[in-house]
């Protein structure tokens, strides 16, 4: 069944003149369609201004589309009897954790959620400890956040929107202001969840090497959806891909180097292994 | 020119129980004509080593020397220094708040004392190094798309015309194309002056393909100071660092483990497209 299910949807934000009067409004999603069914892993790729980071607030009501439609998990986005339920189950994380924090201990950050909506003490506790427990942060559970490394803050932020048992995580950039330890290990976390728990995540990126392992990608561009399919089919499309100001995996660039060259590779390699395997098979 | 840091330590909370050394002990000399390559994991001491650098921050022991004389010494001009050592923070957008792009980038050739005419000059020319048109000259920076604001942050600080341009980050939060176009401007402006580049980055592919000589930092030390193809060999020490290499230098050890005679210091696409069809060719190889 569809988890997320969004039906040809426009959002456009006002604008104002320097005197104050409304201009014409800026259009920045124009019919964008996206089914995501339960447990698959999604990318969202697009330049800047291309429209993903609207698009990702429609998924949790921050934003509802003028018109068309958004469902999440069977609840219409644009009623407000919803809104609350739909942030439960469909959490959120963004670029920088520094704004997304509230309190000065680690469990007690990833509790606030919980508390916020009522659920019982106990439970709340086993909540927190099964969240830090499933981003390996439990050993910091006294810490104070601002005295974590930026890609520890992350998994913190991921484990506070765990805590609310949603069914969907998307995240927003969450990987731009870190090193690529702190990359690495928030993008395991996110693969470990959607494997072993079957958590959908929709994660927008600009680096083209998270994109690798996930299940599908839809790429944006001037507010539409303009690609869509699995990373080999998104990346064999390599001067498409630059058309757009995105990029492809640097082995993916070498093996459609290499083919130019002469060499008979097949397309959308994406990772070391199948190009040495491809490589090597030349062989005669 | 030379800007050098003799073993310099700083110190977070000085003589309470919290205290931490964010540096301890760096010594590192720069001179005219480099493009360096800044690498460390979040906290290793990396910023607040460039604030250094411009005398923003004063080391809690060490001194800092630009061409021999300390900065931090009491008659030294730490005005005019900001003119020699320009530092781009991390999104420097958010820092334009001029009504015009073209008074923006003219404040900080203003406030070193030049005149109207020779702050315009100095405008104009940043303006063009960075590729931001003259059709933009009189519009709100505020309207101006996010890689568009990130230049005219950067022009702010060309227009200084600093001996030594310090980046941190300068390509965080930016899509590929927008990366491109920066760092090749980076790169252009830094042949084209002779000048030299500190650049602040957590993409090991951008320092392997444009620096020529990288600075490793780790617990508040700098633990590596080589040229890219060497540092970026000691591939297992900087994977324990949180720091990893180029895409490229993990294909090509993972071709050489396969038997093919691969060079395992190429560090771009090109290098790596010479090496394996040279590879490929050579009598020992596949074919």
């Amino acid at each position: 069944m569809s988890i997320i299910s969004a039906k040809k949807i426009k959002y456009a934000y006002p604008r104002k003149d320097d005197e104050g009067n409304e201009t014409e409004p800026f259009v920045a999603l124009d019919g964008v369609s996206l089914e995501a069914n339960e447990g698959e892993f999604i990318t969202i790729l697009g330049h800047n201004g291309s429209g993903k980071s609207t698009f990702a607030k429609h998924l949790n009501a921050l934003l509802v589309p003028d018109e068309g439609s958004v469902f999440i998990d069977g609840m219409d986005t644009s009623e407000d009897d919803y809104t609350l339920k739909i942030r439960e189950t469909a959490g959120m994380v963004f670029q920088n954790p520094d704004n997304q924090m509230v309190s000065s201990v680690v469990d007690e950050e990833v509790g606030f959620g919980p508390e916020n909506i009522g659920v019982p003490t106990e439970e709340i506790w086993k909540r927190v400890e099964s969240a830090l427990n499933a981003v390996g942060m439990y050993a910091y559970k006294e810490s104070n956040p601002g005295r974590l490394s930026g890609g520890q803050k992350q998994r913190v932020a991921i484990a506070s929107v765990l805590a609310m048992n949603p069914k969907c995580i998307v995240l927003d950039e969450p990987t731009a202001m870190l090193d690529p330890g702190g990359r690495k290990d928030v993008l395991d976390v996110l693969h470990d969840l959607n494997k072993r728990n079957g958590v959908t995540v929709i994660l927008i990126t600009h680096n083209m090497e998270e994109v690798t392992a996930s299940d599908r990608v839809f790429v944006m561009d001037k507010g539409r959806v303009v690609m869509n399919g699995t990373p080999e089919e998104i990346f064999s499309r390599v001067e498409e891909m630059k058309s757009l100001r995105l990029d492809v995996p640097k082995v993916t660039i070498l093996a459609h180097e290499l083919k130019k060259s002469g060499l008979p590779l097949k397309d959308g390699i994406l990772t070391s292994e199948e190009l040495v395997r491809e490589i090597m098979s030349l062989r005669i | 020119m030379e800007l050098k840091t003799e073993n310099i330590i700083y110190e977070y909370d000085s003589g309470t129980g919290y205290a931490k050394r964010a540096l301890d002990g760096v010594n590192v000399t720069v001179r005219e004509n480099e493009f360096i390559g800044l690498i460390g994991h979040t906290g290793s001491g990396k910023s607040t080593f460039i604030q250094h650098l411009n005398g923003l921050v004063k080391p809690t022991e060490g001194r800092v020397l630009w061409n021999g004389r300390d900065i931090n010494s009491k008659d030294f001009d730490r005005r005019a220094l900001r003119g020699h050592v320009g530092l781009v923070f991390q999104y420097p957008e958010y820092q334009l708040f001029e009504t015009t792009v073209l008074k923006d980038v003219e404040f900080g050739p203003k406030n070193l004392g030049l005149s109207e005419e020779e702050a315009l000059e100095r405008a104009r020319e940043a303006l063009a190094m960075v590729g931001i048109e003259k059709e933009f000259y009189q519009v709100s920076p505020f309207n101006l798309s996010g890689g568009q604001k990130r230049r005219v942050a950067i022009a702010g600080v060309l227009a200084m015309k600093p001996d030594v341009l310090i980046l941190d980050e300068p390509t965080a939060g930016l899509d590929p194309k927008g990366r491109d176009e920066i760092l090749g401007r980076i790169a252009g402006i830094q042949k084209e002056t002779g000048n030299t580049v500190i650049l602040v980055s957590h993409s090991m592919d951008e320092i392997g393909e444009f620096v020529n000589r990288v600075l490793v930092m780790d617990e508040g030390r700098i633990v590596m100071d080589d040229e890219p193809r060497v540092v970026f060999s000691r591939l297992e020490e900087l994977d324990k660092k949180g720091l990893s290499a180029p895409q490229i230098t993990y294909i090509m050890r993972d071709l050489k483990k396969a038997g093919l005679d691969a060079d395992t210091s190429a560090l771009t696409v090109e290098e790596a497209k010479k090496s394996i069809l040279r590879a490929l060719k050579s009598p020992r190889g596949p074919y």
